[in-house]
């Protein structure tokens, strides 16, 4: 489940956006807003007893919506 | 008689001629030319009031030359070689010659010196030349007093733990200032020592306020490098009661529109320095009742079931990952409205903290400014404070009512 949390992120916040964004701080609200949305998901997730990674409309939805790029 | 005359100032042992008396001259003739000789010896050492013991070896070395030492052989006295014009700095030596004096430079001119540049130097009446060794150079300085500071402080203070700001204003007039400042109370005790003083090198002073609302006198002086410290200025400094809010309602709102603040904790205590009792107590919920009042939190906050309002309550600490409300989302409108902390009766509120989730250190993206309001009814609200959490670090406490 880490791992598809992973893949998540990378799906909105790929490697070279993050290296971008810490190098240069090119939307690096975005990635870290990425960044703290998953991983808080995912946290709530294992919290809950999940053991399936899924992530909730409105998550994909604000994650979409804001995307700069 | 055949005798030369030896009368007058200006006759000398030379004027003496040795054959005179002749044989055929009288005998009455004698006693004129004994005053005549008494007269030449008189003329001739005119200033001889004790027995001269010099042999005729010391008299006669003023007819020879001075020679120095070599190292192996002694030298000689006699007359000491005449200095030419240059060698008007300069020392006889024992080698017999006129040598400059090692070291130091010496001259009897700034211009003279050889192991001094003055060059650069501007001269003022009554400099002397000090090394400044943490400026590797040769500086000026009259030994006077350090320019008198001239100081501000804030209008207003406010008691411990109130950090204070001084401010000397002339500090560009000094080279290398060595600032000092206490505070004593009206009875001069010291309150505030100098070691509890921070100099914060560009002219400003910072320490923390005394406990007590009172009249203080600030104290200041500055020694500049090379000079004597300054006169000592006394400045009167009010302290005063930290001002107290007594609302019901609180509202943390007019929320910059860039960003998405992310509120993890606040809390607003009953005494100055985030001290006294706190509200609103750690809450579970919304809207709790505890100890027979009821707390009410409202405001937005994106995926109410992930970020509660409540969890800005929440006293186990800062956890960026789960704790606290969110902004994220939210219209300009939402974020002007903030948060509203109802603590369910009227508080006097002294001072009051909050933790923003920053995404970074220092703060990128809440900088903008936010406004706490109070209010008596929950719908008419009264600007408390405008606070700018300006670099403020992921995690860090920032003062709502200036402590």
């Amino acid at each position: 489940m880490k791992k598809d949390c992973e893949l998540e992120i990378l799906k909105y916040a790929p490697y070279f956006r993050q290296c971008n964004a810490a190098l240069s701080g090119e939307h690096s609200e975005y990635i870290s807003i990425v960044l703290k949305l998953l991983r808080d998901h995912y946290h709530s997730l294992i919290e809950s007893g999940e053991t399936n990674w899924s992530v909730t409309d409105q998550i994909t939805s604000t994650l979409t919506e804001m995307k700069p790029y | 008689m055949a005798t030369e005359d030896l009368t007058g100032t200006d006759k000398f042992v030379d004027d003496l001629v040795a054959t005179n008396p002749v044989a055929t001259d009288s005998v009455s003739d004698g006693d004129e030319h004994i005053r005549g000789v008494k007269n030449v010896l008189k003329n001739t050492l005119p200033n001889v009031t004790a027995a001269v013991t010099a042999t005729a070896a010391d008299l006669n070395k003023t007819s020879s030359t001075f020679t120095g030492a070599d190292g192996s052989a002694a030298g000689a006295s006699g007359m000491v070689t005449a200095p030419v014009a240059t060698d008007n700095t300069k020392f006889l030596k024992g080698d017999g010659t006129w040598a400059t004096p090692a070291g130091g430079g010496g001259s009897s001119t700034l211009g003279g010196l050889t192991d001094v540049d003055t060059s650069a130097i501007t001269l003022i009446d009554g400099a002397v030349l000090r090394y400044n060794g943490t400026a590797s150079e040769w500086q000026n300085t009259n030994l006077g007093l350090s320019l008198t500071p001239t100081v501000t402080i804030p209008s207003t203070i406010y008691p411990s733990p109130t950090t204070v700001t001084i401010t000397i204003t002339n500090w560009s007039s000094y080279s290398s200032p060595a600032p000092w400042c206490e505070v004593e109370n009206s009875s001069g005790t010291v309150v505030v020592a100098a070691s509890a003083v921070t100099n914060n090198g560009d002219g400003t002073m910072t320490f923390t306020s005394p406990s007590t609302a009172a009249t203080y006198t600030l104290k200041v002086k500055v020694q500049d490098f090379g000079d004597l410290v300054s006169s000592t200025v006394s400045t009167s400094m009010v302290v005063s009661e930290s001002p107290s809010y007594e609302y019901r309602y609180f509202r943390i709102g007019s929320l910059g529109s860039t960003g998405s603040g992310y509120l993890a904790v606040v809390e607003f205590y009953t005494s100055a320095g985030f001290t006294g009792t706190y509200y609103p107590p750690a809450m579970t919920s919304n809207s709790q009742t505890i100890g027979g009042v009821t707390y009410a939190l409202s405001g937005y906050t994106y995926n109410n079931t992930s970020y509660q309002l409540w969890k800005m309550t929440d006293t186990s600490g800062y956890d960026p990952t789960k704790t606290g409300a969110w902004m994220l989302g939210a219209s300009a409108t939402q974020k002007s409205d903030g948060w509203v902390f109802d603590l369910g009766t009227a508080r006097d509120i002294v001072s009051a903290r909050c933790k923003w989730y920053t995404y970074s250190t220092p703060n990128t993206y809440h900088s903008s400014p936010f406004t706490l309001y109070g209010s008596s009814n929950g719908s008419s609200w009264t600007s408390i404070n405008t606070v700018t959490m300006g670099a403020t670090n992921d995690g860090e406490y920032v003062d709502m009512l200036l402590g």
